[in-house]
């Protein structure tokens, strides 16, 4: 199974060094590894569907 | 500076590194999950931390990795709910391009592919509901008796 996440980034500089800006995307494709509780995969538990919008706030720097 | 500490790593390496931070909302379907007894559904909330290099001034190649939760409601009987979490973890491979480009503003499409992700999920403790309703209840009364 393959899953990817695509979309645009909106980034503006404040100085050189920091960045702040915003993504806005789309997730296609379903979780299905499962972990319970002592983290070993549960190969019967059913698969998590995530296609959906994604929308990311985010600040960084760039060295 | 950080090159010649951590020599014989290349200066190019850090020269072209980049560093994000994101607070991420994602919006995925519940249809599953209603099925299942499952209410008071939201999007998902997570964090996201982006690290990647400059392959050339257009193009940046790197590694997102982040994880994502959502809290759900689970009916056990008539007086009990229990707090479900629902939470996944990813790593993508990234890689973006820029298109647009003005003085300290710019615009760039990415691709993020799979390379590995998990799910699970968490319980809370049962509370119940009729506590709530029985203290409710006495307020509205005392409410009443009062007026």
């Amino acid at each position: 199974m393959f899953s990817y996440r695509y979309g645009l980034e909106a980034l503006y500089k404040i100085n050189p060094v920091w960045v702040a800006g915003i993504q806005v995307s789309q997730f296609n494709g379903n979780v299905d590894e499962f972990l319970d509780h002592a983290e070993v995969v549960d190969e019967d538990a059913p698969e998590l569907n995530l296609d959906g919008a994604w929308v990311s706030v985010f600040t960084g720097i760039d060295f | 500076m950080v090159a010649d500490i951590l020599y014989p790593m290349p200066p190019s390496l850090f020269t072209t590194l980049s560093v994000r931070y994101g607070w991420s909302v994602h919006q995925a379907p519940s249809t599953g999950l209603y099925t299942v007894g499952l209410t008071d559904i939201g999007g998902y909330y997570g964090d996201q931390i982006l690290v990647k290099w400059s392959l050339n001034p257009k193009m940046d190649i790197g590694v997102d990795i982040g994880l994502g939760a959502r809290y759900v409601q689970k009916t056990l009987g008539s007086s009990r709910v229990e707090s479900q979490e629902i939470s996944y973890r990813y790593i993508h491979a990234y890689v973006d391009y820029l298109l647009v480009k003005d003085l300290n503003f710019e615009l760039r499409g990415f691709v993020g592919a799979k390379t590995w992700m998990a799910y699970s999920t968490k319980s809370s403790t049962p509370k119940q509901v009729a506590t709530i309703y029985i203290i409710a209840e006495r307020e509205l009364c005392l409410a009443i008796v009062m007026g």
